[in-house]
């Protein structure tokens, strides 16, 4: 059985900096919602946000090398998906002129204001930024734990971190008493 | 518990939803009155809710597959050096078919592909079964010289040029695997692998 790595994430961005693909698989479905929730609070429909997931992921895979720091991570990722958003929005400036009016009968679909939007993403980024500390068998643990759509048994999760059922639990414990005291701490620095 | 009397055991089963009506309430209670706890809940539960998304499940795979095409993309670009690799940022047969809609009106299928610092974006059109028409254009590319693009597969070997917008087209290519080729006189500038 695979053993998972009990050091920081770093391990993880050091795999897919030696071309683990596997590790890879781990680091983008950590990496995409963050991405798409940007995307999103763009208004970007589906498919642009696809569009722009494919031009972060190749530029990640090509600068995953200069990455020293896990931390430097989402700023990374959120710096380049900003700027492909802002150079997508700046092509369609130059070829649609859409009339003022025409903009201002379309309804809004969104019931949240785009300051709403952004303390949300702040905040979302401060709790996946409280995961990138983590080790990566916390990181994945808490991931399936949480945020596995699948919802996997214990038994699976065990199976897959290579650890006792029983210590589920209690590490479980740890790591959220460890996420509470890093968002204290950033939330001090504010 | 811990030293601020917040017992994590109980948190834990709240974000899993396994604590009972009276419990649920408590701990709500005591998550509304500390700040930080509330932050780590809600983007917790947010979060879990996106990812929980139908749409969200189905984009997951999507994102997987173009990954996957892109660690190979670059592994063989790397291989050779001699030429520009073509990689794949966007194809739209990767994505879900959305619901509700029927497959005629999604059958158009569109490519982006990254060139060192320019693209070539592909629209595949269906003409009968089994064969497309393909127009594609070469953007931001740093050259307004006519280029021939060569298009051959195991059964079909075909060749156009631009014109002076860098765009091209195919009339009717069958469905396989290809190699295209972008050339400047006899010179090889890019190779593209494509799947159509």
């Amino acid at each position: 059985m695979k053993k998972i790595s009990k050091k920081s994430l770093a391990d993880l961005i050091e795999k897919c900096n030696n071309g683990d693909e596997a590790a890879w698989h781990i680091l983008i479905d950590f990496i995409a919602p963050y991405v798409f929730a940007i995307c999103s609070k763009s208004r970007m429909t589906r498919d642009e946000s696809f569009d722009i997931f494919g031009q972060v992921s190749l530029q990640l895979i090509k600068s995953i090398k200069r990455l020293k720091e896990p931390g430097s991570l989402l700023a990374f990722v959120g710096t380049i998906t900003r700027r492909e958003i802002y150079a997508f929005f700046q092509k369609i400036m130059m070829t649609d002129s859409i009339d003022e009016e025409i903009v201002n009968s379309v309804p809004d679909l969104y019931s949240k204001s785009p300051e709403d939007d952004f303390v949300l993403l702040e905040k979302r980024e401060m709790l996946m930024e409280a995961m990138l500390s983590l080790s990566e068998r916390d990181f994945l643990l808490i991931k399936m734990l949480y945020f596995d759509p699948g919802e996997p048994s214990y038994k699976a999760i065990a199976k897959k971190l290579n650890m006792p059922v029983s210590s589920i639990g209690p590490i479980r414990g740890k790591i959220l008493v460890r996420l509470y005291k890093y968002l204290k701490i950033k939330n001090k620095g504010k | 518990m811990n030293s601020e009397g917040i017992d994590f055991k109980k948190i834990a089963a709240y974000l899993q939803g396994k604590l009972k009506a009276n419990e649920k309430k408590a701990t709500e209670k005591e998550i509304a009155q500390n700040p930080v706890l509330k932050t780590l809940i809600e983007m917790s539960l947010d979060w879990k809710s996106e990812l929980a998304d139908k749409n969200w499940q189905q984009a997951g795979k999507s994102v997987h597959a173009l990954l996957s095409k892109q660690l190979d993309e670059i592994k063989a670009a790397e291989k050779n050096t001699q030429w520009m690799r073509g990689i794949t940022t966007f194809d739209s047969k990767l994505l879900p078919i959305p619901e509700g809609v029927r497959p005629a009106t999604v059958d158009t299928r569109r490519i982006k592909i990254q060139l060192g610092n320019s693209q070539l974006d592909i629209s595949l059109y269906p003409v009968s079964t089994g064969s497309y028409e393909l127009i594609g254009q070469l953007i931001d590319w740093n050259s307004v010289d006519i280029h021939t693009i060569v298009l051959k597969g195991s059964n079909q070997s075909l060749s156009a040029d631009t014109n002076q917008f860098q765009l091209f087209q195919f009339p009717r290519v069958s469905a396989g695997h290809y190699s295209m080729k972008v050339k400047l006189g006899r010179k090889i500038i890019a190779v593209i692998d494509l799947d159509l």
